[in-house]
């Protein structure tokens, strides 16, 4: 691959693309790896909204436009991966939870964690007021079992399906009893409290482990399984690297995340450290989901958008943060193969470079680029003939809007 | 393109649900089945939908917003005014109501309430949805069930692939010389081969969509649906049920009438009465008024007394209108609202036996595969 290339392939999987400065600066990959890697993240998650009757959408739109500049504009592109990563595999929905305040107390926790340990970040999302409630843990207590979260942790979060009975959810529901969530209002807050009546305090059998076992003894047991290391290798090439990888691959990560007490950071540098991550098998692998065509569009041409506009977009593409179908999450790649979702593609394309008045929404300057800087910022310098020869009779904005609608720009 | 291809093709986009009459009407089956599932979305007043004009409780409960002058269908309920155009359908007996329907413990949390009657399982987990169990339970292929709408049902979701989604508001505004460019683009066979499939998919689902368009501003003048969003969506229904799938999935939004309910919720109804009145009458001008089954349904009802915004509440059970081949007129009794339940109507008919029927009766499928247990039947079918 040619300097740009590798620099185009590597931000587009570490970030959300690449900006022409970025392109054009002499920082190779290796540094920006390196430093991104080894910053402890900002968190600037905003202070908590106050709990209100009314007004609850509001609350929910204010969240998204913070997490849409957050995306966009992350100086650190690769850990706002790690946290999109985070929630695309640990889904809670505000459909279910209905209230920002909890997901804005999530971003923090899988901010914090997202490059730590996986067994820290494991607890944060099992004691956090949204897991708890998307999926019912809160009202999971003894005597009264919900196998919910039990299920779901070992199939969606760890484990990975077959890898565990009927019986396992059984007894790790009974061990996850306990957990409480309540609002206060005067706080502006969501409290957990753990209830220790609430709390079976009995003896369960769980993966082989026997014992009065609690919340923390089944995180512990799971993130150390190793069938919880493949899954994450799994998951993780699969998203930064491409889908399916061969089983060295797998167990290669898997061992470094034995080997590194179950470190994500270690995960995360063998993947983008690996040969095959600069293969022509990686290269423009993935089908840009509608929040990853979104947000490269805005970032690589520094668009400024208005949030609810752009909340708007995802909805009709079927893709708004927060709101995913199932606990499964969204299909990827050619799950997005769809007449919603490509279509609308082609009209927010025209959306964002246009040229509007005071109240358009998008705010785009097409004087900071000549027609070669769009193919190398959007295309890392590999447009084609037949894609250059229609630049001749279109103005800068729609050379932008064009390239944007390209089958090849679609993919990531 | 070899045949594989062409069929993965198609099913990634909307185009063989579209293409499919007039390709394969050789093949097609005359008794094959549709079920449609309309979903009001936000919670339908079912009170003032099925109005329950002889009950002095009513007005008592509803001083500003009781409906008045109501459509007699018995001594005790009649509809909405507003719904003037499906009195014909009941008087016909292709209308069934079956009233109080709800779940035991309701939860009056929309997300919850919709999980529930879109998963069909009440408590515990609710990952997957009732018609896509069964779908995957008779093997049905992509194109056999549809969505219509903007964001994916549950009610469709499984672990298998995704069933078709449309939504009329899709067309490509493309003009001038930008548009141009792009058509040669597109024309162009892509190197890479996801490009390639992104190209195609692109192709065909704009001409799917271009000619669905023309083909519902026809529907909408032949058949007199409402020349409103709501209307265009039965359109775009109808047509969709040319090409004969398992089932379609609609969702009309809009019903979480907290405030100033009676002008919404007028236009709303009349909407509907007259979208499922001009689909009864496309239905039957197709010829297919035995091979589909309309059930419109809710995530939950509005509380009984209105509240003081001129508005309703998040309530509990409400009515589910049942259209087509089945035996016409109302189950489930009337709303007792002489005994409510912290303020709302109790159950009398589980919804699940609702489902339980159309799996039973009108799918010849075992239902308790898909609902884990059985219902007693209710008469409808």
């Amino acid at each position: 691959m040619d300097r740009i290339v590798l620099k185009g392939h590597f931000l587009r999987r570490a970030g959300f693309g690449a900006t022409l400065d970025e392109l054009n600066s002499d920082i190779s990959p290796e540094m920006l790896l390196s430093t991104w890697l080894n910053e402890s993240p900002v968190l600037n998650v905003p202070a908590p909204l106050p709990i209100v009757k009314k007004g609850k959408q509001d609350q929910s739109r204010e969240m998204w436009r913070w997490l849409l500049k957050q995306m966009v504009n992350a100086n650190n592109p690769l850990h706002e991966r790690m946290v999109n990563f985070w929630r695309d595999r640990f889904v809670v929905s505000l459909r279910k939870i209905g209230r920002a305040q909890f997901l804005l107390d999530y971003e923090k926790r899988l901010r914090a964690y997202a490059m730590g340990d996986f067994q820290e970040l494991m607890m944060q999302v099992t004691t956090s007021p949204a897991m708890l409630n998307y999926l019912d843990n809160a009202q999971n207590r003894a005597g009264k079992i919900n196998e919910n979260y039990s299920r779901e942790v070992m199939e969606l979060f760890t484990l990975g399906q077959g890898q565990y009975t009927e019986k396992d959810i059984q007894e790790g529901a009974r061990a996850l009893t306990g957990w409480q969530v309540k609002l206060r209002p005067e706080m502006g807050i969501a409290d957990v409290t753990f209830v220790k009546r609430r709390h079976d305090d009995g003896v369960k059998n769980y993966l082989g482990h026997s014992g009065k076992l609690s919340t923390q003894d089944v995180v512990e047991i799971l993130v150390n399984h190793p069938s919880t290391a493949r899954k994450l290798a799994v998951d993780l090439w699969s998203t930064f690297a491409y889908s399916n990888p061969e089983p060295a691959i797998v167990d290669r990560l898997a061992q470094v995340y034995k080997q590194n007490n179950r470190s994500i950071r270690a995960v995360v540098a063998a993947v983008f450290n690996s040969p095959e991550f600069y293969s022509t098998k990686a290269y423009r692998s993935h089908l840009k989901t509608p929040l990853y065509f979104v947000l490269s569009s805005l970032r690589q041409l520094q668009i400024d958008a208005d949030s609810d506009r752009v909340i708007g977009d995802l909805r009709a593409m079927g893709q708004v943060p927060y709101n995913a179908p199932s606990v499964k999450g969204w299909q990827g790649d050619q799950g997005w193969l769809t007449a919603p979702s490509l279509l609308t593609r082609l009209n927010v394309a025209r959306q964002f470079t246009k040229e509007y008045g005071d109240d358009g929404g998008f705010k785009f300057n097409p004087d900071r680029y000549s027609a070669k800087d769009l193919v190398t910022v959007l295309l890392d310098g590999n447009g084609d003939r037949q894609l250059e020869e229609q630049f001749t009779s279109l103005s800068k904005r729609e050379i932008a809007a064009l390239i944007l609608s390209s089958p090849i720009y679609q993919l990531a | 393109m070899n045949r594989r291809d062409f069929l993965t093709l198609m099913s990634s986009t909307a185009a063989m649900a579209i293409l499919a009459p007039s390709c394969t009407s050789a093949a097609q089956s005359s008794d094959r089945k549709t079920l449609v599932v309309i979903e009001l979305a936000g919670g339908n007043d079912g009170l003032n939908t099925i109005v329950p004009y002889n009950d002095p409780n009513y007005r008592k409960l509803r001083p500003t917003i009781a409906i008045k002058d109501g459509i007699p269908i018995s001594n005790q309920a009649a509809f909405h005014p507003a719904l003037k155009d499906l009195k014909p359908v009941f008087d016909k007996g292709r209308m069934a109501i079956v009233q109080n329907v709800s779940y035991p413990n309701p939860n009056l949390s929309h997300f919850r309430s919709k999980e529930i009657w879109q998963s069909a399982h009440p408590q515990g987990a609710s990952d997957t949805g009732w018609l896509a169990r069964y779908l995957s339970d008779v093997q049905a292929k992509t194109a056999d069930a549809i969505f219509l709408g903007e964001e994916y049902p549950l009610a469709l979701t499984g672990d298998g692939d995704r069933y078709l989604q449309l939504s009329p508001r899709l067309a490509v505004q493309q003009r001038g010389k930008l548009g141009e460019a792009m058509r040669v683009i597109y024309n162009n066979p892509q190197g890479s081969e996801l490009a390639e499939q992104v190209r195609r998919s692109v192709l065909e689902s704009e001409a799917a969509i271009k000619k669905l368009t023309k083909d519902i501003d026809k529907r909408v003048d032949d058949h007199s649906y409402p020349k409103t969003a709501i209307g265009r969506q039965f359109a775009l229904l109808a047509r969709v049920l040319e090409s004969q799938p398992k089932v379609v999935y609609l969702t009309i939004g809009g019903w979480d009438t907290h405030t100033g309910q009676v002008r919404r919720h007028q236009q709303l109804l009349s909407d509907l009465g007259s979208g499922l009145a001009a689909l009864d009458r496309d239905i039957q001008a197709h010829n297919m008024q035995k091979n589909v089954l309309v059930m419109v349904q809710s995530e939950f009802g509005r509380r009984p007394a209105e509240n003081g915004n001129g508005g309703t509440d998040h309530g509990t059970a409400a009515p589910v209108m049942l259209l087509g081949n089945v035996r016409g007129g109302l189950y489930g009794g009337s709303p007792a609202l002489d005994s409510l339940v912290q303020g709302n109507l109790p159950m009398q008919v589980d919804f699940r036996s609702i489902y339980a029927e159309i799996l039973n009766r009108w799918e010849g499928f075992s239902a308790a595969t898909i609902l884990d247990q059985d219902f007693a039947k209710i008469g409808f079918l």
